[in-house]
């Protein structure tokens, strides 16, 4: 048993009930869905299609800010992997788990919507690229992460050792964002800064759609996974208040 | 006093490892064993022969003594786990990195036998001159980063439901980095490149290596807690 | 002198990489909404048995 006798007198009151209609939480949604509406408005209409790559080029809009948001996600994830280790409330591992869910997914469509890039432009769905080997072994890792998670009974230790490997896990994301300095024999392009050498399929920007890139990686990267991961927490509150409530009426 | 304690209780993990070891000869005998099939396995599927590419040389070397390590961390950790020393270290009033660093020691001594051995078996095989000074200096530093972060994984892992079968999964992509480092350096070294070559790689190894024992010792205490 | 050149036509990729993109996201917000409906039911449930 995990917990003490003296706590499993909390388990008496479940807590207080979730709320059913967080106001400010459905405002943002709102907000964040026509944000995006928005956004693909400008992908498809006002950012100009490249002469080179056709209208698939249009999708990178959505690859890098996927990248961004899962970044801002997966950092969300170590911040709460830390404090859970540091203050040791339940509340701090439901934040890192539902950042790491939503950081999981964003970093799948980073990936999907590479591999749909890639094929017409370098003629192949997947190359052992160094940037793209990167991308795939920080999803794996993350994918590693639930699978230590299922492994563990214990709660307390299920969250103290998912915030260690959440924390070590954070380290191949920095990799993806930083390899392409470091193997310059990356054919992928660069957005900030020149290409790497080899790197097929670079464009030119235009003020328009760095426009439309700034602007989706804002949405992206801020309301997207501010969203998701705050509803995903109220779903962990109310699984830990039903807890509550069958512990509590099993005790009767 | 407390810095004594520390050295004191690392000390004691490492020599009843090493003892044990000197005796059974179960860590490095099954290590090794598999390691020599290991690079055997290689030259069937990757068609190895005299003329063996650099690069696959040093792939085969890194890759056995990657699962090799993995071989020696989980059964090194099951052992603390079955002879219920975790339990009995936490009730010793010594910082719980103490455990850490003697594994560490432990396990690092164990692999880096291994890992030259597998060195003196590719030496022989594929007529690569693996153990010159400088490969010699990767290999201790790729082995200690690995073994770094295998014991602090390691001791995650044994308390989890699946064990052993975890570690792997949970290791490889965050010794990704380290892998690549040593794999470069020692591609470089072999081929006889020039020193502006392979410096900055084993660089970058050094470098990986302090993050991975610092951050083992720092981790290690929130990985062990009963 | 510059011959006009000819837009590949790669929108198929495009459509497919938007489709992509939204299947993803509907699993990930309906994965959530599903949970939400079982542990709301699991709740009532459970309140009923309580009261």
């Amino acid at each position: 048993m995990s917990v003490s006798a003296q706590a499993s007198s909390h388990l008496i009151d479940p807590g207080a009930e979730v709320n059913s209609r967080p106001r400010a939480l459905i405002v943002l949604t709102i907000v964040t869905l026509i944000l995006t509406a928005v956004g693909v408005v400008l992908w498809i209409a006002y950012a100009g299609v490249d002469v080179m790559q056709g209208n698939v080029q249009r999708i990178f809009y959505i690859h890098v800010s996927s990248f961004a948001g899962a970044f801002v996600a997966l950092g969300g994830g170590v911040v709460g992997g830390f404090l859970y280790l540091w203050k040791r409330a339940p509340k701090w591992d439901h934040f890192a788990l539902s950042c790491i869910e939503v950081g999981f997914g964003l970093s799948l469509i980073n990936l999907f919507t590479g591999m749909v890039w890639a094929r017409p432009i370098w003629n192949t769905w997947w190359t052992w690229d160094p940037r793209l080997t990167s991308a795939a072994i920080q999803t794996l890792t993350y994918a590693a992460y639930f699978m230590l998670r299922t492994g563990i009974e214990n709660p307390d230790t299920r969250r103290r050792l998912a915030s260690v490997y959440g924390i070590l896990a954070f380290s191949t994301v920095v990799i993806t964002f930083i390899i392409i300095r470091i193997r310059p024999d990356t054919i992928h392009p660069a957005v900030i800064g020149a290409s790497p050498q080899n790197a097929e399929g670079g464009f030119e920007l235009s003020s328009s759609m760095l426009a439309t890139l700034s602007y989706t990686m804002i949405v992206w990267s801020v309301f997207v996974p501010m969203v998701l991961v705050w509803w995903r927490i109220r779903v962990e509150n109310l699984n830990e208040r039903v807890n509550a409530l069958r512990a509590q009426i099993l005790e009767k | 006093m407390k810095r004594t304690a520390f050295l004191v209780a690392a000390m004691a993990v490492l020599r009843k490892d090493a003892l044990s070891e000197a005796r059974s000869r179960e860590l490095v005998g099954a290590m090794g064993l598999f390691s020599l099939l290991a690079v055997l396995v290689f030259s069937f599927a990757l068609e190895l022969n005299r003329e063996a590419r650099i690069e696959a040389v040093s792939g085969v070397l890194w890759v056995t003594v990657v699962f090799a390590s993995i071989l020696g961390l989980n059964r090194s950790m099951a052992i603390e786990r079955d002879q219920g020393t975790i339990e009995a270290l936490l009730l010793a009033p010594v910082h719980r990195s103490a455990l850490y660093a003697g594994k560490l020691t432990g396990n690092f001594l164990f692999t880096v036998l291994v890992a030259l051995a597998v060195a003196l078996v590719i030496t022989i095989l594929y007529n690569v001159p693996v153990l010159t000074g400088t490969t010699l200096i990767i290999i201790t530093g790729g082995t200690l980063g690995f073994t770094a972060i295998g014991t602090l994984l390691a001791a995650m892992t044994v308390q989890t439901r699946s064990r052993e079968t975890l570690l792997p999964i949970l290791m490889l992509p965050i010794a990704i980095p380290l892998l690549l480092a040593s794999v470069r350096s020692s591609t470089y070294v072999l081929g006889g490149a020039s020193d502006a070559q392979w410096l900055p790689w084993l660089t970058i190894l050094i470098v990986l290596d302090v993050i991975y024992v610092a951050l083992g010792f720092i981790l290690f205490e929130f990985v062990i807690e009963e | 002198m510059q011959t006009a050149q000819v837009i590949p036509d790669t929108t198929a990729y495009l459509l497919l990489g938007l489709g992509v993109t939204a299947l993803v996201m509907m699993a990930i917000i309906g994965r959530i909404w599903l949970r939400w409906m079982d542990l709301r039911n699991d709740e009532a449930v459970l309140h009923d048995l309580d009261v």
